[in-house]
């Protein structure tokens, strides 16, 4: 326990112990709505790790996370699905999963059998992931395929999944996704996903904050020196890849059971691309930070949807714009800039100053140009 | 003493041209060897060779008595042979403790490397380190917040960690002061009480402060090979530097 916590500075022990502390009991005076919706955003911040492990340590920008999200999610809700159809009569009167009627299945694929057992589709939505991983991650890094190639690959591979979950929707469900599977929206399962937040959170840290997680640091930095120093860039690119998809994997199984319904969106370049946005405002490569920039957007997306259902979506990319403006390294990423001593040079450090400037004093010009003087000078 | 590499017959063509061409080098362990030749003689690419960034287009490279040509560049590395860049190739967002932590000797493979702790020997040792290439005061502040100068000497620092057989140095003062070359000069002859050591440099001042043999090339060959006096008197030497005045003016 002591070395765990020797991991983490104090004052995010305390920060983080009040949050936790929040999370902890909100579902007992919280609205079931809003704890229902707190629990999804849980295990987006879970996945929104899982990709600041590759993009903001490694330097790995992948497009198509969602993928190893949606394939966790997928092997959860279609065994829950078939356990549920075989007890619960669908309106068909049959014991198939609903969506695999319409298509015209008359029994159950062999192939699929297994999938009854809830722990095997538990230990293949893991597997999958992991295998995909590594032969992507053998044929991108060992060929030295990195950046915007590497991203465009993963983009790619998010849409033939969805598109594949479309075109099989016999297997899949297609359009309509699962639904209707039963869920376990309780406080016990609840703490489950809380805790596995929790387990995610320390096993990244201690991953990231030792001698590994500085060579991931220097890999992100300068490739060829890591190469150079006898490092072999691939190898360390796929253990990393292969560990992030097994966490996007355990998000999308907690996600799966506890929102009940699974869809090609949370397997495509959509959820990909917003799961990048939510580690950018957070701060990339600071492990709290995409759990709180997690929790700000989509928080931010659920009350104005509530409040301006019109207008939302436009009040929400004006805030990405605005963070990615003022706050490049993010929100919890330029908080621990200015408790560093660094960034006087950030745009929102010199924000702040020129609003000081702005309204702290009604001194005459000349002295706000003097203040803004030998702040160059020192640069 | 024993070679500890050998360059045979060396031949690099790149889109037609000819960069290499029989390029044939000896260097015993323990010496310092410093490679002069004008511009486009082919020297970076010898680096490259030896390094494992490019595959020789024939030829070959013996190190330490095993033929190393065409090793991809992390495999030469481990084999001890640490590289140098002209342009100082540092890991910016890493503080210059991590910069020389990180680059310590062993520890290489993915599992090897996510359990192991630095001892305190070598932390002592990362000191020693960061006091001899004189950033010791800097020790937490940023790389990316270091001058050119002192880019350079950390790299050295890095690859001195690293605890290389053989150190190839690719111009290690280049946009560097006087003052800063001088101090480059008396470290890198720390360094040789130690290592192996193939310098390439340009500044025959700094050159003659450091030198014991020098190897000249000119159009991917060597041309002379002896002391500082033997080379500066050379006909053929002479010859290339020629317009450009003595070689001592180069």
């Amino acid at each position: 326990m002591k070395q765990v916590l020797a991991f983490f500075p104090r004052s995010g022990l305390i920060v983080g112990a009040v949050i936790l502390a929040f999370l902890v009991t909100y579902p007992f005076y919280g609205a079931e709505f809003r704890v229902s919706m707190l629990g999804m955003f849980l295990c987006f911040a879970i996945f929104a790790m899982s990709v600041d492990l590759i993009w903001g340590f490694t330097g790995i920008l992948s497009l198509g996370q969602a993928v190893y999200f949606g394939m966790g999610a997928y092997f959860v809700a279609l065994s829950l699905k078939i356990s549920y159809a075989t007890v619960n009569a669908t309106r068909y009167g049959g014991t198939l999963p609903d969506f695999m009627e319409w298509n015209g299945l008359t029994e159950l694929p062999q192939f699929m059998e297994p999938l009854k057992n809830i722990y095997f589709a538990c230990a293949m939505g893991l597997l999958f992931p992991l295998v995909f991983s590594f032969i992507f991650g053998f044929f991108t890094f060992k060929r030295h395929i990195y950046g915007v190639y590497c991203a465009v690959i993963t983009l790619a591979e998010a849409l033939i999944l969805e598109q594949g979950i479309v075109e099989f929707q016999a297997y899949t469900g297609g359009f309509n996704g699962i639904t209707e599977y039963g869920h376990f929206a309780t406080t016990g399962f609840f703490m489950v996903i809380l805790a596995i937040t929790v387990g995610v959170v320390i096993l990244v840290r201690m991953l990231t904050y030792s001698r590994f997680g500085t060579i991931l640091k220097s890999i992100r930095d300068n490739e060829m020196r890591a190469e150079f120093m006898g490092f072999e860039v691939a190898n360390y690119k796929m253990f990393v890849f292969c560990v992030s998809s097994i966490i996007a994997a355990v998000a999308g199984g907690l996600y799966a059971a506890w929102v009940g319904i699974v869809s090609f969106l949370d397997a495509g370049p959509g959820l990909s691309l917003e799961s990048v946005i939510w580690v950018a405002v957070g701060g990339r490569g600071t492990i709290i930070g995409p759990v709180i920039g997690t929790l700000l957007v989509k928080g931010a997306e659920f009350f104005l949807s509530e409040k301006l259902q019109w207008i939302w979506q436009l009040f929400m990319g004006a805030l990405f714009i605005l963070v990615v403006m003022i706050a490049p390294d993010g929100i919890v990423g330029s908080i621990a800039n200015r408790l560093k001593g660094k960034g006087t040079d950030t745009p929102i450090y010199k924000a702040l100053q020129s609003f000081k400037n702005m309204f702290g004093s009604r001194a005459v010009a000349g002295s706000s140009d003097k203040s803004t003087s030998s702040a160059s000078d020192k640069r | 003493m024993a070679s500890i590499l050998q360059v045979q017959e060396l031949v690099c063509k790149v889109s037609g041209y000819t960069i290499l061409n029989g390029l044939n080098l000896t260097l015993e362990e323990g010496e310092m060897r410093v490679v002069l030749g004008p511009n486009g003689a082919g020297k970076t690419t010898m680096i490259d060779m030896i390094s494992g960034r490019y595959k020789p287009f024939s030829g070959k490279i013996i190190f330490g008595g095993k033929d190393i040509t065409g090793y991809p560049s992390h495999k030469t590395s481990g084999m001890g042979i640490g590289r140098k860049f002209q342009v100082p190739n540092i890991y910016v967002s890493l503080t210059v403790y991590e910069n020389v932590m990180i680059c310590s000797e062993g520890y290489r493979s993915v599992f090897g490397s996510l359990f192991h702790r630095p001892s305190a020997k070598d932390e002592q040792n990362f000191v020693e380190i960061l006091d001899l290439i004189g950033l010791a005061d800097k020790a937490q502040d940023e790389a990316g917040t270091l001058s050119h100068g002192e880019r350079q000497w950390l790299e050295i620092g890095m690859l001195v960690s690293s605890n290389p057989k053989l150190l190839l140095l690719d111009e290690p003062t280049t946009g560097m002061t006087v003052a800063g070359k001088a101090k480059t000069a008396e470290l890198i002859k720390k360094i040789a009480k130690k290592h192996t050591l193939l310098v390439v440099e340009h500044d025959m001042h700094f050159i003659r402060q450091i030198a014991s043999k020098i190897t000249v090339l000119h159009q991917g060959r060597v041309i002379a090979e002896g002391a500082m006096h033997e080379v500066e008197n050379d006909p053929k030497v002479k010859e290339i530097y020629l317009g450009k005045g003595a070689i001592s003016n180069a």
